[in-house]
């Protein structure tokens, strides 16, 4: 009888592994297939005849926009740390009136739905900013707001973790608070701030709702150029080229800067 | 050999040590501190927010250059989302999909959640960095979806050859292409996981010892132990189901059911009130969902400590 048991509660085990297999394999393949679609010279499955034409026929706006979105993942992740740093560390580390007020206020942009905060920027654009209708800026100030809780929260995550106790030690030694936040805090708060700058690069290089809304048709980032040529010439090899390089240079860029940086802060949990 | 005892007595007195809050701030610092985010959150965010609170209850009329909007107050934009045809349709569909679409997600990733929540099993990095694939822009995933969906794609490529349907599904065309990528359970396994592993599997293993048999000895002891974690999770996918945009727009096109898309219709007509309405109603959905979320993730906590 327990062998029987046994039999059955290792069935059981195999068949769950092979399922979350499977659907790793599900959740992989999209990556797969636009590899498929992009080396081919047509969208048929099963591919019928290799080519590497899609990646010739990269146009000039393309690239335009991969710059554009480069450009706002880094201004985003930069401005970022710099913004909500000091608040991670006024909420972990004081207390003050508003401070749970804040911590939750931090949350709101994660919850609304991004789409119907567009229409507002929009509408807010173009009655009272008009001029920053397809700017870097006016693109920037709304993709930004969609990623501050994610940096809040990663720098406060590490905060909470580093006892205070080494940062009073080198206050009551002598040292300015300042000092004590450069030399001790800083290196401690390191892994929730990497891993805060890889989620908001990402969010931000391949932001959509924003640049769609407010970024006209000189401010797009590679996301929204994909999808309007997707909506103009139908599906193309071209356009898993496209995404396939946006993705894969998001992707590099991301995991680089994780294992430079975990190099670097060697010795730290990350 | 005055410092280590220095470091001890104030990790002694350390208020996080002691359970107690956070230090008091001296004077204007922190104040200081959170200044920069408060005037950015007040230009950016609460700004554009009063103006469309404001607008929602603006009045629209015809003259014979066009639609404009008058400052009169009226309710008749709330009105229409809650009396016309189409709105109305387009709302009870979208909050009936979001149910489908949140349970379907929370069925389809249960299975993968347990598996990763338990020490035993093969190939489980696979597994997590499929899950943190879609972090990496899921943009992408509807992106490469289309291809898949696609008539010549390798769906109807494999139920064809499989021989489940002769012709082609049109799941590109209509809304169909779109649920089934919101299904997609990797938000829902790696919040059902963290609720599964929080469980000790000594419950499940005295269950099993007594008879159970698996199935019921898993669901009489971690699941309903890990439920408010599961309801967790299918409360976030519902309300990230109703105010979702991208996927619908991308995978079923302009022409989507989604409500989302009737808010950018309306602004696209220029009805900036009714675009607003539709907005701040989606938000009020979405926004309760997730305070229900946190509601439930607090007493959470409490259950989990009853437990121990």
């Amino acid at each position: 009888m327990w062998a029987k048991r046994l039999a059955a509660q290792t069935g059981w085990a195999m068949l769950l592994n092979a399922y979350a297999l499977l659907l790793a394999f599900v959740l992989i393949y999209p990556t797969i297939q636009l590899l498929i679609v992009a080396v081919s010279d047509d969208i048929v499955f099963p591919p019928r005849y290799f080519s590497l034409a899609a990646f010739e026929d990269l146009s000039g706006a393309f690239w335009d926009s991969v710059r554009f979105s480069l450009l706002l993942g880094a201004v985003t992740t930069a401005v970022l740390i710099a913004l909500c740093l000091p608040t991670a560390y006024a909420i972990e580390r004081f207390h003050f009136r508003a401070r749970g007020f804040l911590s939750a206020a931090v949350f709101i942009p994660f919850v609304l739905p991004g789409l119907g905060y567009m229409a507002a920027v929009g509408t807010v654009y173009i009655l009272y900013a008009p001029d920053l209708m397809g700017t870097f800026f006016g693109v920037f100030l709304p993709t930004a707001l969609f990623n501050l809780a994610w940096m809040v929260r990663a720098i406060q995550g590490s905060l909470a973790t580093a006892d205070p106790v080494y940062e009073e030690a080198a206050m009551t030694l002598g040292a300015s608070r300042l000092h004590a936040f450069f030399s001790i805090t800083l290196p401690h708060v390191a892994p929730g701030l990497i891993v805060g700058a890889m989620i908001v690069f990402t969010n931000s290089a391949t932001a959509f709702i924003a640049p769609l809304f407010v970024g006209r048709v000189q401010s797009l980032t590679a996301t929204v150029q994909i999808f309007r040529e997707m909506d103009q010439h139908g599906l193309t090899p071209v356009l898993a080229a496209q995404s396939l390089l946006v993705e894969a240079v998001v992707m590099a860029l991301v995991l680089g800067g994780y294992f430079v940086s975990k190099r670097h802060f060697r010795g730290l949990v990350l | 050999m005055i410092l280590p005892r220095t470091l001890e007595r104030s990790r002694e007195s350390s208020p996080r040590a002691a359970g107690a809050r956070p230090p008091l701030g001296r004077g204007a610092l922190p104040y200081l501190l959170v200044t920069p985010v408060v005037v950015y959150f007040a230009l950016v965010l609460v700004v554009p927010l009063l103006v469309q609170i404001y607008y929602s209850f603006m009045t629209r009329e015809r003259d014979p250059l066009g639609y404009h909007v008058v400052h009169r107050p009226t309710l008749e934009n709330y009105g229409q989302v809650f009396t016309r045809n189409d709105l109305v349709g387009s709302l009870i569909w979208t909050i009936g999909i979001s149910l489908i679409i949140a349970v379907g997600s929370i069925l389809l990733g249960l299975p993968a959640a347990h598996f990763l929540s338990r020490p035993r099993g093969w190939g489980k990095p696979i597994v997590e960095m499929a899950l943190l694939l879609p972090l990496f822009g899921d943009i992408y995933l509807a992106f490469a979806l289309i291809y898949a969906f696609a008539p010549q794609g390798i769906v109807n490529w494999a139920l064809m050859g499989l021989g489940i349907i002769d012709t082609p599904l049109p799941l590109t065309v209509g809304n169909t292409g779109a649920v089934i990528a919101m299904m997609f359970p990797s938000l829902s396994v790696l919040l059902m996981r963290s609720a599964l592993s929080r469980v000790d599997p000594i419950y499940e293993e005295a269950a099993l010892t007594l008879g159970a048999n698996p199935l019921h000895a898993w669901f009489a002891t971690t699941f309903s132990l890990a439920r408010t974690g599961v309801a967790g999770a299918l409360l976030l996918t519902f309300a990230g189901g109703v105010g979702a945009f991208t996927i619908p727009v991308i995978l079923a096109g302009t022409g989507n059911a989604w409500i989302t898309t009737r808010i950018t219709e309306a602004y696209g007509f220029n009805n900036t009130p009714l675009a607003s309405a539709l907005s701040l109603v989606v938000a009020l959905i979405a926004t309760g969902t997730v305070y229900l979320y946190l509601r439930l993730s607090g007493s959470r906590s409490t259950a989990q400590r009853d437990v121990g």
